[in-house]
């Protein structure tokens, strides 16, 4: 029977990668940013 | 100097900046047209049912085409090539496969794209595509001989195929 | 430092944690029954198991790039900096779930079409509404005067939009390789563990894709609340004597 399981890997594994790294960097870079800002300006939803 | 500057626009407009706007609009103007041109391209090949194709072969003499159509047989062993018989809409011709091996999901009664083009009465394909249907369903014992993995009789296809196809 | 302040040091609060927390049980959900529970397909045998990140990565795809049209459309409105912003943080968002449609799909191909890539209708309009966000993200960066620059990606982010709706009809308008959509409301064509599992990566994809977009969302807001605090920072310094010099500049910028 038809397999595949390499292809299945492939597009699960960059899938969770990419998502995680993404991810992973933005919270990285929020928390270096936020530093940089006033406590009085670190509100999100003004 | 006492003078204060306040406005705030501007802070950094460097002339370095500005090249490195050029360049991402230069950058996205090459991948547009670049996928445009592909696009053009792709779309100005024909792409036809084997009913169709067969219909227009006069039309499309010596012009790379794509065809859709149904496999009807197994492919033939006894050659390099990979020769099989596709079907639509009541037509049949014979297709002669030169490339890479088509997929596992290649067989009777699937429906597959094949790219090439028309040499006498048979179709010279460079390239085999399997498309696939959009059901999902999953491995079963009942179901392993479905109705769409039975090829058709040799006595329905035409005899010039049968007989290259020596079935 | 009071526990508020600290509390703003970063980009997540109670809600992404929330939210966090389902995407990342979704996420194992997907795995294990995407992976594991879920029975090879009747014909694509484990190939098909891509169904359950390609399809939500489409659906997320498709939302964040619909986010983008309505904040483009509600900033050109009323000119709010918070809608200008939800479109960016969304067409970042939707541009990697955009990557990860593509790979998806590409990795698919081969074992069942033949080949990673085709000039098909779906795939081509696929590869152009990448790009085109891809530019919409550009302009944003562009050096421009930020109100100008505020309108013209608004105006790119609703006229990127049509480019969406061409890739969703594409298989319907043109013929093609790619099949059509699986999933029409009045006919499910789906088997019990394969439903499961894609309602799971769908809510896997939903969810992350709801977290990105709050802290892609705050990260832009606190990135130009930085660049205001620099510019405050160096008039400061000019009015406090210190003109300017290219030291102390280079030390705040």
């Amino acid at each position: 029977m038809f397999e595949g399981w390499e292809f299945v890997t492939a597009g699960y594994g960059f899938t969770f990668l990419v998502l995680a790294v993404f991810g992973y960097l933005t919270v990285r870079k929020g928390k270096r940013i936020s530093r940089e800002v006033p406590p009085s300006k670190r509100r999100f939803l003004d | 100097m006492t003078e204060l500057d306040l406005t705030p626009s501007e802070p950094h407009k460097s002339p370095l900046r500005s090249k490195r706007n050029l360049l991402i609009g230069l950058a996205f103007a090459v991948v547009a047209v670049a996928i445009g041109a592909q696009a053009i391209s792709s779309a100005r090949v024909f792409f036809l049912n084997v009913d169709e194709a067969v219909a227009q072969r006069a039309e499309f003499e010596g012009e790379v085409i794509r065809m859709q159509g149904i496999v009807l047989t197994e492919p033939s062993e006894n050659s390099t090539d990979f020769r099989f018989a596709l079907g639509f809409n009541g037509e049949q011709t014979l297709v002669d496969h030169i490339g890479v091996e088509p997929t596992e999901l290649f067989s009777c009664g699937q429906s597959v794209v094949v790219e090439g083009e028309w040499v006498g009465n048979e179709f010279q394909s460079s390239q085999v595509l399997v498309k696939h249907s959009e059901e999902y369903l999953v491995e079963n014992a009942e179901r392993v001989i479905s109705e769409r993995q039975i090829c058709i009789e040799p006595s329905d296809l035409d005899s010039e195929i049968t007989e290259i196809l020596e079935l | 430092m009071t526990a508020t302040d600290k509390n703003f040091l970063t980009t997540s609060s109670k809600s992404t944690k929330v939210i966090g927390s389902v995407a990342l049980a979704a996420g194992a959900l997907t795995l294990i029954f995407g992976l594991i529970v879920a029975p090879p397909h009747i014909e694509q045998g484990q190939s098909a198991r891509l169904l359950f990140v390609h399809v939500p990565s489409v659906i997320a795809t498709y939302l964040s790039y619909f986010i983008t049209l309505v904040g483009s459309a509600i900033y050109l409105r009323k000119k709010s900096l918070f809608w200008d912003r939800v479109a960016g943080a969304s067409a970042e968002v939707g541009s990697v779930f955009c990557a990860v449609l593509l790979f998806s799909g590409s990795v698919w191909g081969r074992p069942t079409w033949g080949t990673f890539w085709v000039w098909d209708p779906r795939l081509t309009s696929t590869a152009v509404m990448f790009v085109s966000y891809l530019g919409y993200l550009a302009i944003r960066r562009m050096d421009m005067e930020p109100a100008a620059r505020r309108r013209r990606s608004a105006i790119v982010g609703i006229l990127a939009f049509v480019n969406v709706i061409i890739v969703h009809f594409s298989v319907d308008w043109w013929r093609g390789l790619h099949q059509s959509r699986t999933f029409e409301p009045s006919d499910v064509q789906i088997e019990g563990w394969y439903l499961l599992s894609f309602f799971f990566g769908t809510v896997f994809f939903v969810s992350t894709q709801a977290w990105l977009l709050i802290h892609r969302f705050r990260l832009s807001h606190l990135e130009s609340q930085a660049n205001a605090a620099k510019l405050d920072q160096l008039i400061d310094l000019r009015q406090s004597g210190d003109l300017g010099s290219a030291q102390t500049r280079e030390k705040v910028v």
